[in-house]
């Protein structure tokens, strides 16, 4: 009698020990409810600024030369060594920001440079601005050719190209703006560069349109300098 | 709670793994560049010579001479009386090939009027400076050397009519887009016998440099002796 009960006895402390380990512990629960907003990388063309073209006037009477002249050409020597005001206008630059992709932000600025010649220099200034609210620094500047050749620059660095393919240098641009420049938000800063069209013989080369392309990254100021994994 | 130390470390490691992998954020700013150039471009419009005829029992002739300059391209009828063919003439014409010019000085003598013309028209955008230069002569190297010294070039401002304007006597005749310029080839001969019976062939350049990289120096034309 006695073994019988303490068995069932067992039996019983066991069956209520595994029901004990299926029951749910008492529980109680805090929410968070959480919101998150990420910052935003933006740069801009200024439009608070003007894009300045040293040179910006067309001959009155174009294709005819104005001399004299109040708004003269300036012409350079080879490497921006010297440049200086030439007798005539000949030949002037336009520039435009633009919003190429969309964006409600002009992030382009197109730049035509009209009936030069060899020699002709000219020099244009604009201000980037900070769109976004994380801090920039300028990462890298890059001048591309039309045929896919690019050359990374820093202030000072003079890149030339040949703007026809030919084997020839034609075209010159001294860079003006140093990399790591840092902007906070809403912050601008004046950038320039100057250019300088070479001596290029080829007849191909007269009353011709050749293009050219920069691009300046700007990178989260913490990633500064910054090269993409590959 | 080891095991959960651990989980804690393993999950860190991989957040940490993960965070190296993160491009950062960029954005960029481009310019679009194009450049347009100019050109240039000179052509010839017009031509004209001089011719000389001897005019007999023309009342308006008493001096037996007619000097008539004028378009090559234009006939012309000599006076009553003119006996052909002209005593001399100069002319300048068309040549078989795109910018080029056929000169002829046929018989020449001393005569200031004895000349022969090219009216040149600049149609190119980037204003230039045009000089002429005489490349290579052919023939007796001493009677070459008398006419070389006597041969000249001479640039008049000018319109489409060829009008002979005032004469660009500095460092190139400057020309700008649709300018006109006469250029003036004449044998400026002396009364010396020595110049008489003189035969050769040249071959000349009328050149046309972008303003600003005048004076030019240009290749020595290759095959020729030069002057």
């Amino acid at each position: 009698m006695k073994k019988k009960f303490s068995i069932l006895l067992l039996v019983m402390v066991l069956a209520l020990g595994s029901l004990g380990v299926g029951y749910a512990a008492w529980t109680d629960v805090i929410y968070i409810d959480g919101t998150v907003t990420t910052g935003s990388v933006c740069m801009e063309v200024s439009p608070n600024h003007p894009i300045t073209v040293t040179d910006d006037d067309m001959p009155p009477e174009y294709p005819k030369a104005e001399y004299p002249t109040s708004n003269p050409d300036m012409n350079g020597s080879f490497d921006f060594a010297s440049w200086g005001y030439v007798d005539k206008n000949v030949g002037w630059g336009e520039a435009t920001a633009v919003d190429l992709d969309g964006d409600g932000i002009n992030e382009t600025i197109e730049l035509v440079l009209n009936n030069v010649y060899p020699w002709y220099y000219n020099h244009v200034d604009f201000w980037a601005h900070n769109c976004g609210s994380v801090p920039v620094r300028l990462n890298k500047v890059v001048i591309t050719d039309d045929y896919g050749n690019s050359t990374e620059v820093g202030v000072s660095d003079i890149t030339t190209l040949d703007l026809n393919d030919n084997d020839t240098d034609d075209f010159q641009i001294l860079w003006g703006h140093p990399l790591g420049t840092q902007l906070e938000y809403c912050d601008s800063v004046n950038i320039s560069f100057a250019m300088l069209v070479l001596q290029d013989e080829d007849p191909a080369f007269q009353g011709g349109s050749f293009k050219f392309y920069i691009s300046l990254e700007w990178v989260q100021w913490d990633k500064y300098p910054y090269t993409p994994e590959d | 709670m080891k095991r959960v130390g651990i989980l804690v470390i393993v999950l860190v490691l991989a957040l940490g793994a993960i965070g190296v992998g993160y491009a950062a954020w960029t954005d960029v700013i481009y310019i679009d560049g194009t450049v347009n150039t100019g050109n240039v471009d000179l052509n010839v419009v017009n031509y004209s010579g001089t011719w000389i005829y001897k005019v007999i029992g023309n009342e308006n002739y008493p001096d037996e001479v007619w000097v008539y300059h004028g378009w090559a391209t234009v006939p012309f009828e000599p006076p009553a009386g003119s006996v052909e063919p002209p005593v001399a003439y100069a002319v300048a014409l068309p040549g078989g090939e795109d910018d080029t010019v056929d000169v002829i000085f046929e018989n020449a003598f001393p005569l200031d009027e004895l000349s022969a013309d090219i009216l040149l028209h600049y149609e190119g955008t980037i204003p230039v400076k045009v000089d002429a230069v005489i490349t290579s002569v052919t023939g007796d190297a001493e009677e070459i050397a008398l006419l070389a010294e006597v041969a000249e070039f001479h640039f008049y401002e000018s319109d489409e009519t060829g009008t002979v304007g005032t004469e660009v006597t500095e460092g190139g005749a400057q020309l700008h887009y649709c300018d006109y310029v006469l250029c003036v080839m004449t044998l400026d001969i002396p009364q010396e016998d020595r110049y008489m019976n003189l035969s050769g062939s040249f071959t000349a350049e009328i050149r046309a440099v972008q303003w600003n990289e005048y004076p030019y120096t240009w290749p020595t034309p290759t095959g020729s002796p030069g002057l």
